[in-house]
């Protein structure tokens, strides 16, 4: 569909959402990133009701060709509807969408927040550091107190007690269908189930809170991003996907994301959650991380080396693959 | 007799000179991708340059098969050996992957 055609069909629905008496979307563009989403940036003009004026804002929808599994955007609006109202810093999701008939896919519209999010700039910035850690870790603890039953979040399943086990045997599913066999991660995926813990508590997990899906403006987080693959799970899982050595762009001595230290975003954590982080849990969950991204790695590789899709950025994630086996390596010797 | 490493040369000097001579004239919007370009290059230079090290596939596959089902557990003869072998291997790939790696 191009800008024009989205343009006409979406006026005359956010008219309606809005309770507008005309709307004008008066700039679209459409933003990078997205493998699995098309995202565009909005300026809208709302003529009357309760988005009078200018307002920016994101349009989501589903991407023509979205090969990666991932939750519907009805779902991930119902997602970030609970975590806004949770007290979660994310853009307010504002209107959903499942009606195909309006843009020939599903889609939702949120306020745009202002900021950066590239991970190799923010570690690059020195003005970040603690404070900033401090609130991600608060951040994160509120994403936490969303606790299963929930009934609009019933498209998620709730795993067993040991909540790894589901992850561990999803990744084997994964690497059964890749036509190379890769034993380092059979490896450290032996060592996980021989190591599962048991997770005392069930909570919402982000399952990608990391530096790069995170805004930063002037210093302040403007919105934590990127919903696609959260789930009920174990809490120290997000903090080990966090601190993994894998997503600190480079800045390795700066445990927590690149940006600093552990002890501030654990405080920060901690402090919000009343719960105690365990470290031996962390480093379960960082060995868990580095065999994900290795796999999720890989099957963006095969995109290009198996089905000829002609996306170097896919086919160089899987250039990252030997590093994060390496790591799995270190992080698995010993006896256990 | 033909240098093995004639490839590789090629490759790193079109390489350096896209780097010195073209980066700058790539509109801001396409660095990022040019960049991707120059890191693809390099890894094929050290690919040419260490050979194909494939290792074979069909005992990745056993090897694979046999510390899913637990036959190569802590409590196990072979578990040491296959630390090792698997260490080795993984840092061999990480050499043409990113050989910075090993020096963090």
């Amino acid at each position: 569909m191009t800008p024009e055609e989205i343009q006409s069909r979406l006026e005359p629905w956010l008219v309606e959402a809005a309770n507008a008496d005309t709307v004008s979307i008066i700039n679209m563009e459409k933003l990078s990133g997205g493998a699995i989403q098309e995202n565009w940036a909005l300026s809208v003009a709302f003529s009357s009701g309760p988005m009078a004026g200018m307002q920016k804002l994101v349009l989501r929808t589903d991407a023509p060709s979205s090969i990666l599994a991932s939750m519907s955007r009805a779902q991930e609006f119902v997602l970030l509807k609970l975590a806004f109202d949770a007290g979660v810093t994310v853009p307010e999701p504002l209107w959903s969408c499942t009606d195909v008939d309006v843009l020939g896919r599903s889609f939702f519209v949120m306020r745009r927040v202002p900021g950066v999010a590239e991970g190799h700039k923010l570690v690059k910035d020195p003005s970040l550091g603690g404070d900033l850690l401090m609130r991600l870790g608060k951040e994160l603890a509120r994403i936490h107190t969303i606790v299963p039953p929930s009934e609009p979040l019933s498209f998620l399943s709730v795993p067993a007690d040991v909540t790894a086990m589901r992850d561990i045997e999803q990744y084997r599913t994964w690497l059964d269908e890749l036509s190379a066999p890769h034993p380092v991660l059979e490896w450290g995926l032996s060592w996980l189930e021989r190591n599962a813990p048991r997770s005392d508590e069930i909570v919402l997990t982000h399952r990608d809170f990391r530096t790069g899906n995170f805004m930063v403006d002037a210093g302040e987080i403007s919105g934590i991003l990127d919903w696609e693959f959260a789930a009920w799970g174990d809490p120290m899982a997000d903090i080990g996907w966090f601190c993994a050595r894998c997503w600190r762009f480079g800045v390795i001595a700066k445990e927590a994301g690149g940006i600093g230290d552990r002890a501030d975003f654990y405080r920060g954590y901690e402090s919000q959650s009343g719960r105690t982080i365990d470290g031996e849990a962390v480093y379960y969950w960082e060995v868990m991380a580095h065999v994900r991204w290795a796999i999720i790695a890989i099957q963006q590789g095969d995109r290009f080396i198996n089905h000829g899709e002609e996306n170097l950025e896919a086919a160089l994630t899987a250039h990252v693959v030997p590093e994060l086996e390496l790591e799995v390596m270190r992080m698995t010797g010993g006896k256990s | 007799m033909k240098d093995k490493s004639d490839g590789s040369d090629l490759l790193r000097l079109a390489r350096r000179i896209m780097q010195q001579q073209l980066l700058e004239h790539i509109p801001a919007e396409k660095k990022y991708t040019a960049r991707m370009v120059a890191g693809a290059m390099a890894i094929v230079a050290r690919q040419i340059d260490r050979g194909d090290e494939n290792e074979n596939d069909e005992e990745s596959r056993q090897l694979s098969a046999d510390i899913r089902a637990g036959r190569v557990g802590p409590q196990l003869p072979d578990y040491d050996t296959v630390y090792e072998t698997l260490c080795d291997q993984a840092r061999l790939k990480v050499l043409i992957s990113n050989p910075g790696y090993l020096d963090q």
